[in-house]
This record gives C-alpha cells, structure tokens and sequence, in this order.
C-alpha cells in the first residue's frame, strides 16, 4: 500500500529536539515554542527531507535557524540567564560529579550562542564534527575551533585550569603516569 | 631510573586535558538526559494529532 510516512519519525526526535533547545536557549518556554515552530516546518515540508538521510541532523538544522533568525528579530531581549530555566535546575541535587550540576549550567549559559551550540550539537548529542559543520553551514574547522573554546572557557570557569595541582583520582590519569614512568626508565 | 621531569609534566598537562574533557562531555549529556528523560510533553502530542487530522482532511478532498 502506501510507504512509511517520514512525518511518523517526527515523534521519535522529539526529546532530543527538546533538549537541544532548552540547552541553547536557556529557556524551557522559548525552547518548547521554538521545538513547536520547528515541528509545524517539518510537518508541512516534508517533501523537502530526503529520505535516507539523519532526519535528526535535518530537524535540528530547521530548529537552530528558527532560533538564530528569532535572535535577530529580538537583538533587545536579553537571554533568560538567570530566569526560570536556571532556578528550575537549581533546586535539582547535584550528582556525584566533579562539577555541581547548576554551577556547570550556569557556565554552560555564559558561553556565546555559537559556541555553546557547537559543544552540545557535538558534546552532547553525538553528531560528528562534518555533520555539525553542515548543520552550522560552516567550516568543519570552525566548529572544531569553537568546542575547542568552549571546552577551555567551561574549564576554566569551573575551576579546572592547566595549573590545576593534578588530581590520581582516576584510573585513565594513573595509566598515563606509569606509562610514563616505564618509559623513561 | 632517572624520570624526566619536563616529559611527565606534560604528560600530566594533557591528561589533565583529557580527563577535563570528559568531565564536561558527561555533565553536557547529563543536561540532555534530564530533558529526555521527561518524555513528550502533552502540547506535542496534540499538535502532531492536529497537524495529522489536518492533512487528513485535506487528503480526502483531494
């Protein structure tokens, strides 16, 4: 009879759709308008997916653009730093990490839009440098160059510099060491 | 048995770096994972049951 319809994926992509937009915009009511906005795209131009392609990697290309071209539109408001997104997660309890969870949001929130999209689109949800170059319509070494930041700002803010006293708190750190040391015997 | 000193500093820099890295990719997708772990919320459920009803309509005129 008739073939899958592309549009019952949709549903699928949602949750990570979500999450990418909340973590850009730092916003969960501005991010679910924008995951709606990018849902009704998607839907009626779906004749423009090809089939065979990463529908994920396509819904998160329409998402962004509606994000980056609303952010031009409204250059006065200010991102919700410290608004509703931010107390909402602050009250989550941290896990056993290295880094308080709200703290590493926070820090995440002060990231510039396109660097923190970069870390999240290849950080976070595991798409490859090229496919994030694609989706950013940039250079694969400008993406590579702004995680690159990202990663360092984020370290830096969260107290993890290269000055850092070394921690043996883990078994890959220890590795390198004696690996080190029985080289240099 | 004489450790250059010079080699294990950076050696010990670049697995700062490493580890570092991935203490902020395991807290970036503990981010994502709180968010996916709420499921669809309601909103998107109807809007994809409109937008399904919708073309359904315009289908059958078709």
């Amino acid at each position: 009879m008739s073939d899958l319809d592309p549009r019952d994926e949709l549903v699928d992509h949602l949750p990570a759709m979500r999450a990418f937009a909340i973590s850009l915009t730092r916003n969960a009511a501005t991010a679910d308008d924008m995951v709606q906005d990018t849902l009704v795209k998607a839907w009626t131009n779906i004749e423009k997916f090809e089939v065979g392609t990463n529908m994920r990697a396509w819904l998160f290309t329409i998402l962004r653009n509606t994000y980056y071209s609303s952010r031009r539109k409204s250059k006065r408001e200010v991102a919700d730093v410290d608004g509703t997104f931010t107390e909402n997660v602050a009250e989550k309890p941290a896990h056993d990490g290295h880094m308080q969870m709200a703290d590493f949001r926070k820090a995440l929130g002060t990231l510039p839009d396109e660097q923190r999209e970069a870390l999240l689109l290849v950080g976070a949800s595991g798409f490859s440098y090229e496919e994030a170059a694609q989706m950013c319509g940039v250079a694969v070494g400008t993406i590579k160059s702004r995680t690159n930041r990202a990663r360092a700002q984020l370290a830096e803010l969260l107290g993890h510099t290269d000055d850092d006293t070394m921690e043996l708190t883990d078994d890959a750190t220890m590795s390198v060491l004696s690996a080190s040391k029985v080289a240099s015997f | 048995m004489q450790i250059d000193l010079t080699l294990e500093g950076e050696l010990v820099k670049n697995a700062n770096k490493i580890n570092q890295d991935r203490v902020i990719e395991e807290n970036l997708k503990r981010v994502f994972d709180e968010t996916l772990e709420e499921g669809i919320p309601d909103r998107f459920k109807s809007l994809l049951s409109q937008l399904k009803q919708q073309d359904a309509e315009q289908g059958s005129s078709k």
